[in-house]
């Protein structure tokens, strides 16, 4: 099942690029041989067959052996929701509140999001590895921080 | 000759700069410690530290990431050792005999014998990159657009099938994605924008680094943050330990280090492939060699002498490549070969004619690397291996912060943080569904070459595609391609069956 949503998934894509390079031009100035289109139709048809042959093939379904509780499963999910929600929220933000600022919430909220214990002392750090980081990029290797 | 005499001259040149060194040995320690911590890849640790170097000259930059794809191979066989968690993935056949040894009390020994192989496994490389990358680079000569086309999507297809031994398909699968992503931006030869949508972002294509940083870095911080159950950390060496002699050992190994080290070396000169391969092969060679191969996987010296020998030997071989085809044989390697260019080094078949002391000022400078590696691997990694002891939903998000900074600098521009993110996400799909990574980057860096050469090669003949089937070089590669398709689906004889 897994591996029918991913060929599915990477089949659209494929189809989605191979439209892309069917309307591209056909001929150029360096004649029909140069169009841009002919080697990302080639990538794409070669994508979809590919995932043509997955979705198609007869794989032998094996057991699941993972040892994971279902209560495990749900909890790893929820983390791994929170853990992208967050990223998300960071780099949304970025540019748009000072950077030290953000990034001093970021990690003091993450750290007490996932770790839930000893709020002071991961707060104390987010700033410390902030402000670290910030002097590190700004002012030793002079490279401009968002 | 040359190329040897440039080798000798770097060494002593950077042996007598002072700040070169300090730079260095500071790039070796960041390595080791990226290694350490897993989840750190040395993927992750080339392109972060890439990004600190835009300011320096090549001539340091170069060797200071060279020094952090050593040290962070190498240090990835300490907590493979202690925790049988492989710091990176080259160090997954580390654990099965390091972890045995650990915990018989030999931990201590077993890191300094790991330590002092990884040293030989790279000293194997840096001779090979002296002795074979002019060969190679004169070969390279020889190719045409035919070549160069093959080599691209021969480089693909079997990194995919060393990568996913298992279910190849997929391998293939992340490959042509990776050449069929490559397209997007403006083509090489008309200037014609594809898959750009409007976007005067898209338009220069998809930068690598965002690329490599997103597939490798965000799913692998991902995966550590959602685990719910932690490995317990138990750092003790205070147990009594055999006395044991590491000349002996290396006595007792002579003949499985230099097998263990030729493996990792033409391992690493495949397209793609990697360490944690070349570790696993030599690992399997040195058990079907050994004397008493029931030890393996229960504490075998000859099992960590193989894998550690031979994932540092692979670094050397990986490196290869990239001089003389500009083509990488390792992930890391593809981030190496990506900092060249942000310097100005224009690594391919020209190198040799444009740079004649490139290909010695990197062996050089490897071997310093290694040397720095040893020194600083038996003296400080013990310490190092405290890190550990920092709770990893502290680490995770600081290193996100790092790959976001890391991604941004590059450009100075959001759009690469959100790529990074974007090509995260899909490297985490990609993962939890089993499809490799290594091969899809693959693909994405040689989506350009493929489709400059392909269209070139049809343009140069009027369509004509017999010189693919013609010409040497291009004939053999097309060989090896069918061959490797084929002995992946071809039925197995009776006996094999089960």
């Amino acid at each position: 099942m897994k591996d029918r949503i991913s060929a599915s998934v990477f089949i659209f894509l494929g189809i989605f690029f191979l439209i892309g390079a069917l309307k591209m031009p056909r001929i150029t100035e360096y004649g029909k041989y140069g169009a841009p289109g002919i080697v990302p139709a080639f990538f794409s048809i070669m994508v979809i067959l590919l995932c043509f042959f997955m979705l198609v093939r007869k794989q032998k379904v094996s057991p699941d052996i993972s040892s994971k509780s279902a209560e495990v499963k749900r909890a790893e999910n929820r983390r791994l929701l929170l853990a992208s929600a967050m990223f998300l929220a960071y780099v949304f933000l970025l540019g748009k509140i000072n950077f030290v600022v953000l990034t001093s919430i970021f990690l003091s909220a993450a750290s007490m999001v996932f770790l839930r214990k000893r709020f002071v002392l991961t707060a104390a750090v987010s700033l410390a590895v902030t402000l670290g980081i910030y002097y590190l990029f700004s002012r030793v290797f002079l490279l401009p921080l968002p | 000759m040359y190329t040897t005499k440039v080798f000798f001259e770097s060494m002593i040149s950077t042996l007598s700069n002072p700040l070169l060194l300090f730079h260095l040995s500071w790039s070796t320690l960041l390595g080791i410690l990226v290694g350490i911590l897993p989840g750190l890849t040395a993927t992750l640790g080339v392109a972060i530290l890439t990004t600190l170097t835009f300011g320096f000259p090549p001539e340091v930059a170069i060797p200071m990431l060279l020094c952090v794809y050593v040290g962070a191979i190498y240090g990835g066989s300490r907590t493979a050792i202690v925790l049988n968690i492989p710091g990176t993935p080259a160090n997954a056949a580390t654990t099965v005999d390091g972890f045995p040894l650990a915990r018989s009390g030999m931990a201590g020994f077993a890191l300094n014998v790991a330590t002092i192989m990884s040293g030989i496994g790279s000293i194997i490389g840096a001779i090979f990159i002296v002795s074979l990358a002019p060969a190679l680079g004169a070969l390279a000569l020889k190719f045409g657009s035919w070549e160069f086309a093959i080599l691209a999507i021969f480089g693909t297809i079997i990194a995919g099938s060393l990568t996913a031994p298992k279910d190849p398909l997929k391998g293939w699968i992340a490959g042509f994605l990776g050449l069929m992503i490559a397209m997007i931006g403006l083509d090489e030869i008309v200037s014609f924008p594809r898959y750009t949508f409007g976007n005067i972002q898209l338009y220069g294509g998809i930068s690598l680094l965002p690329v490599l940083v997103g597939v490798y870095g965000v799913p692998e911080i991902l995966t550590s943050l959602k685990r719910v159950t932690k490995a317990e950390v138990v750092l003790d060496f205070s147990k009594s330990e055999r006395k044991l002699s590491y000349l002996e050992t290396i006595k007792k190994n002579a003949l499985n280090l230099v097998r263990s080290g030729i493996i990792g070396v033409f391992i690493g000169v495949i397209p793609g492939v990697g360490e944690d391969v070349a570790a696993w092969v030599a690992y399997d060679a040195a058990k079907r060699m050994s004397k008493e191969p029931e030890m393996f996987g229960k504490g075998s010296i000859e099992g960590l002498t193989a894998a550690e020998t031979a994932n540092n030997a692979c670094v050397g071989g990986a490196i290869i490549p990239v001089l003389t085809l500009a083509v990488p044989g390792s992930a890391p390697a593809a981030v190496l070969l990506a900092a060249m260019w942000i310097h100005g080094i224009k690594a391919g078949p020209l190198l040799p004619i444009q740079h004649p002391e490139m290909i010695g000022y990197v062996a050089g400078s490897f071997v310093i690397a290694t040397i720095l590696m040893v020194v600083f691997g038996l003296l400080v990694t013990r310490l190092f291996l405290k890190i550990l002891l920092v709770p990893t939903e502290i680490l995770m998000p600081i290193i996100f912060v790092l790959c976001v900074v890391g991604t941004y600098v590059l450009n100075g521009r959001l759009f690469d943080v959100w790529v990074m993110l974007l090509f995260g996400l899909l490297g985490y799909f990609m993962r939890i569904n089993d499809f490799p990574a290594a091969p899809f980057v693959l693909g994405f860096i040689l989506g350009p070459m493929a489709d400059t050469n392909i269209r070139r090669a049809l343009m140069l003949k009027n369509g004509d595609i017999s010189p693919f089937f013609t010409r040497p070089i291009s004939l053999v590669l097309i060989v090896a391609i069918v061959l490797i398709v084929l002995s992946k689906y071809l039925p197995k004889k009776r006996g094999e069956k089960r």
